[in-house]
């Protein structure tokens, strides 16, 4: 009757003291944080709401975006990097604050609710240590917490990416790049962000004749950056020669063809004005031509548009 | 098998002392009121046998240490302590989910049976369902549950007597079988009469009557006297005597039935008038445990 899985010792003189179906250690636990969840659904409920209202006011902040966007991009690169992380960042933080205000209440009333309404007495009738159900309740602000604000900030920040991005790229500008989404600023999530990027990369790979500043950026800075490791999937791409004599499949070769086609016939086929005028634009950028010093690829989009505008 | 053994038990809040040296006994396959007026210990005692307070003495529930062992004494232990603990902001879903994840002998089939046949919808929240609901609900918990000894601490309380009815009828026909003890504690004495097999006065912190219901049954007389036979029925030491209209009731512990037939109509006292009996007079109390 005794099934392994069954770690307390039975000290009951009894046999049929023991359970029948043992509950292993962990179900108790994870049935109380469930509980915790159910009980007090604004420490998801809130940041969630949180979330939604940044994300319709980034969306409503849009309407203006392109052309902030295109000011922006005339400044210089920490302002510009500042300018562009700010929403992000904004966002992050109002959906932290919630959280700590949502986790500072939830700590208030943890232990002493169930007393006050003297549902401990239901929850004590059952088979729960008293251990498990501190545990549980601890590890609401300590564990679940972060967790669920930490998923919906990345959850927000992908949206607000993805939205600022379709909203530039209607508007002939190019979007941010994943990598100034704060969260993948972070260190510790570099190797999950590099699947992201690699993920994003690999979206931005089948969108029609997409100039990747990040590829520009690292074909002409080839020297090891500190942040190296969050170029890591750009660097494997920019180990291609950039003439697209070998390697990286049809998209190098694509870029190739356009710029061919571009020089000779600029702008004559209707349905490819825009990506044949954006090849052209980027074929006017000097690609090894500069010296190998690190550059900022927004130098670069700044000395393109410069250049187009002019 | 001894279900609940306990010797010397004490308890003190402060300078209050709630338990005074508790000695109990109980056997497997009973049903055992705990009896007694309030602030006597009832509560405390059963909160010392749930291990939910320290307490003094040695105690000993299914040969387990409730205070040290609480997480495994429920495996085998239930406990409807009132119609209000169930968390109000909980959803019957919620309740079946969680002690199905919990409780290794819960039976969740049995219990969606049991609710059922109640008008208790799975989606509701305890707060939005009657007091006789939250009542139905929580007996339905603890009735899938194959637990060895259940504890209900004022079950009934507030509770309209149909509902109580039900609630003993569908314990009784429902859940007792001779292998599991239950220990009830309530004030409507009369109602739980006919469900007990043993009684058990505390008063006080200290037990003051304990019975089983046959010795309840063939010891205790009580005779409707006569105006003109109550000096000769007083000769008789009775424990107990009331003025009702057309005559005096005297309560005999142990008397001859004969005798007291003579005196006027002999019948079987109610538990409640023991229990008057018993608490209402100090010093006849001490003769009826003798």
């Amino acid at each position: 009757m005794n099934t392994p899985s069954n770690a307390v010792p039975e000290t009951s003189v009894d046999a049929r003291g023991i359970a029948p179906a043992a509950v292993s250690a962990t179900r108790p636990m994870y049935w109380s944080v469930r509980r915790e969840l159910w009980e007090n659904r604004s420490l998801y409920v809130a940041p969630l709401i949180v979330a939604a209202v940044m994300l319709s006011g980034f969306l409503i902040s849009t309407i203006g975006l392109p052309h902030r966007r295109r000011a922006v991009l005339l400044l210089g690169p920490a302002q510009q990097r500042a300018a562009i992380e700010r929403p992000y960042d904004m966002a992050a933080m109002m959906i932290l604050a919630t959280a700590f205000i949502v986790g500072v209440f939830y700590c208030l009333d943890a232990l002493h609710g169930e007393r006050r309404d003297r549902s401990i007495l239901f929850w004590k009738s059952l088979p729960v240590s008293d251990l498990t159900t501190v545990l549980s309740k601890a590890s609401i602000p300590l564990v679940v917490l972060p967790l669920i604000a930490f998923a919906i900030i990345v959850a927000t920040q992908a949206d607000m990416l993805l939205l600022s991005n379709a909203v530039l790229r209607m508007n002939g500008v190019s979007g941010a790049t994943p990598e100034q989404m704060p969260v993948f600023q972070q260190d510790t999530g570099a190797l999950a962000c590099a699947d992201l990027r690699l993920a994003s990369s690999r979206l931005r790979l089948g969108a029609p004749r997409d100039v990747s500043l990040g590829r520009a950026a690292a074909v002409l800075d080839r020297r090891p950056r500190e942040d190296c490791a969050r170029h890591f999937v750009y660097r494997l791409d920019a180990e291609v020669p950039p003439d697209g004599s070998h390697g990286d499949g049809f998209r190098f070769r694509r870029g190739l063809e356009d710029r061919i086609h571009g020089t000779t016939h600029p702008g004559e086929v209707p349905e490819h004005a825009r990506s044949l005028g954006r090849s052209a634009l980027r074929h006017r950028v000097p690609r090894c031509g500069g010296p190998a010093a690190p550059r900022p690829r927004t130098d670069l989009i700044r000395r393109a548009l410069s250049q187009s505008l002019a | 098998m001894i279900c609940i053994e306990a010797r010397g038990l004490r308890k003190a809040y402060g300078t209050t002392i709630a338990l005074d040296g508790v000695d109990l006994r109980v056997e497997e396959g009973r049903i055992l009121g705990l009896i007694g007026p309030n602030g006597a210990g009832k509560t405390t005692a059963l909160n010392a046998i749930l291990g939910l307070t320290p307490y003094y003495g040695e105690l000993k529930v299914l040969g387990r240490d409730p205070w040290a062992e609480r997480d495994l004494l429920m495996r085998d232990v239930c406990f409807i302590a009132d119609v209000a603990v169930l968390p109000r902001w909980m959803r019957v879903s919620h309740a079946l989910d969680y002690v199905a994840g919990v409780h290794p002998r819960f039976d969740r089939a049995k219990a969606e049976s049991l609710l059922a046949k109640t008008a208790i919808k799975r989606a509701s929240k305890v707060r939005e369902l009657s007091k006789g609901m939250v009542a139905q609900l929580h007996l339905s918990l603890v009735m899938a549950i194959d637990a060895k000894l259940l504890v209900l601490d004022e079950p009934t309380l507030g509770l309209d007597i149909l509902y109580r009815k039900q609630f003993y009828d569908s314990l009784l026909n429902d859940y007792f079988d001779r292998s599991r003890t239950i220990l009830v504690t309530t004030h409507q004495v009369e109602e739980v009469q006919d469900v007990l097999t043993d009684i058990l006065f505390i008063d006080r912190g200290r037990i003051v009557l304990d019975r089983t219901m046959e010795e309840f049954e063939s010891r205790y007389l009580e005779v409707v006297v006569r105006p003109d036979h109550v000096a000769a029925a007083r000769a008789l030491r009775p424990i107990h005597e009331r003025q009702v209209f057309g005559g005096s009731v005297l309560l005999f512990d142990r008397a001859d039935r004969q005798q007291l037939a003579a005196l006027g109509d002999v019948r079987r006292p109610g538990i409640a008038d023991l229990f008057v009996a018993v608490m209402g007079s100090p010093n006849q109390a001490q003769g009826a445990v003798r």
